[in-house]
């Protein structure tokens, strides 16, 4: 007899007890949320791996742009000779070109925010994507800033696009040195908005179809879309003075690609894409409203 | 020697939750990513037995459940149960087990078969306990845009990592392991 029976006892005690550990932890998890044990247990593990999730960030850049680098490649039959060409001319220097160029796009469309009419309402507190969850059942990603930054539960976090930035969540945990942020897209997240130009409003969830398009609940079926425009939607504050909305209006969200009425229904189907890739977020800006 | 066993799956555990998180997901063309942390539990059920896979494979879930700010003890109960069901199918019952005094040897697509069985089970696993939370997906997005990809990508992944981690986790004898146990 190789093995004892002790040994066998050994493993059914370490599974049982680390699946009650499991249980117990979901259980605590699913009450609390964000509070209690569970959140003493998620902050502390945040700001351990916080500094070593930066770390292996940084090392796998160049690993990651050489990626988008082949990805793009793949996409642009188009320019297959011009690639061609510059292909002799890569190596190693090469996709790290890429990589800073494309940073320094990144960071020139956010500066072009920051300089917009549209921020002038904000500090911005810049921030780099350290982690993001890995499927689809949870929408979040962690910044490398925290609360040491001045980053506070429920601030706006946008991403560059285009000349402008677009909404892409907030922030709904924190340690000293790195923050999560729950994505617009995130199946809990609800943001009320308003459709411009025009009076419509509200509330934008992830579609019950494809969670990366927005759905616009609650506009009245009498509620004027024009939709021979460009019909752009921002957030929007409430109407009333006793609840106060979570994020300050008039940060661009996305734009209306579908209208739709039914005769049985008393409100429109709306849906929304957000101008902000979720694929590709590695420099965002974390808004703090300015208080006058 | 043991000591430098634990401190190896804990790093090994540790960095394959941190990639998982951090580089995996920019690396992907959809939004989910290979399981990484499974295939180190996989790889700890078929070289070094249930009980470093199931506590590698809880600590990693933690780990990414936290980082992520998702429900805890998801991704650590299916881990544990995915080490347990490996390892008690590599192993046999219990009295095979006494009696041969270790996991058998198998053969790389054998293990790979494991690996992507066990990449369904915790997936399909993961999608009822989030439906049974209320936070599921519709179905069909569900099997198309998370279980299918993650499954093609995790045995891809599998398939490349299944080897080194073999190398990396040297098959312990029947003699390592009553060497290791307590008198």
């Amino acid at each position: 007899m190789l093995i004892g029976k002790n040994r066998l006892i050994r493993r059914r005690v370490i599974i049982g007890l680390l699946l009650a550990a499991s249980l117990t932890l979901l259980t605590l998890s699913f009450r609390q949320g964000s509070q209690g044990v569970t959140g003493d247990i998620q902050r502390t593990a945040l700001a351990i791996t916080a500094p070593v999730s930066g770390v292996v960030h940084r090392v796998t850049q160049p690993v990651v742009d050489a990626y988008h680098w082949t990805a793009g490649l793949v996409d642009a039959r188009q320019e297959n000779e011009r690639l061609k060409a510059q292909l002799d001319r890569a190596g190693a220097n090469a996709v790290e070109n890429e990589g800073l160029r494309a940073q320094v796009a990144k960071l020139q469309q956010e500066l072009h925010y920051v300089h917009s009419k549209a921020a002038a309402s904000y500090d911005e507190i810049g921030a780099t994507v350290t982690a993001q969850s890995p499927n689809d059942y949870s929408r979040t990603v962690t910044l490398d800033v925290g609360t040491a930054d001045g980053v506070a539960i429920n601030d706006p976090v946008v991403a560059p696009y285009g000349d402008g930035a677009g909404l892409i969540g907030r922030v709904i945990s924190a340690t000293a040195s790195s923050s999560i942020v729950m994505l617009i897209v995130d199946h809990n997240s609800a943001v009320y908005g308003s459709i411009m130009p025009g009076t419509a409003k509200g509330l934008l969830v992830p579609s019950d179809g494809d969670p990366n398009v927005l759905s616009m609940d609650f506009v009245g079926i009498d509620e004027a879309v024009d939709t021979s425009k460009e019909l752009t939607v921002v957030t929007a504050t409430y109407r009333t003075n006793k609840l106060q909305p979570l994020l300050p209006r008039g940060i661009p969200i996305g734009r209306v690609t579908n209208v739709s009425e039914s005769d049985l229904s008393q409100q429109k189907t709306i849906q929304v894409t957000p101008f902000v890739d979720f694929q590709d977020l590695t420099d965002v800006l974390v808004l703090k409203p300015r208080t006058p | 020697m043991r000591m430098l066993d634990a401190l190896r799956i804990v790093l090994l555990a540790f960095f394959a939750a941190i990639l998982q998180v951090s580089a995996a997901p920019q690396l992907t063309p959809t939004n989910s990513t290979p399981d990484l942390v499974l295939i180190v539990v996989v790889a700890l059920a078929l070289f070094r037995g249930v009980e470093s896979a199931a506590l590698a494979g809880f600590a990693a879930g933690l780990l990414v459940d936290a980082v992520t700010g998702q429900r805890l003890g998801v991704s650590s109960l299916l881990y544990v149960v995915a080490a347990w069901a490996v390892a008690s199918r590599v192993d046999g019952d219990d009295d095979t087990l006494m009696a041969t005094g270790g996991p058998a040897r198998m053969s790389s697509a054998r293990r790979l078969l494991y690996a992507i069985a066990a990449t369904i089970g915790v997936q399909v696993s993961y999608a009822v306990l989030q439906w049974l939370l209320g936070e599921g997906l519709p179905f069909r997005y569900t099997i198309d845009n998370v279980i299918l990809p993650v499954t093609i990508m995790t045995t891809i992944a599998a398939a490349l990592l299944l080897p080194l981690l073999r190398r990396a986790l040297p098959r312990q004898t029947g003699l390592d392991v009553r060497r290791a146990a307590p008198a």
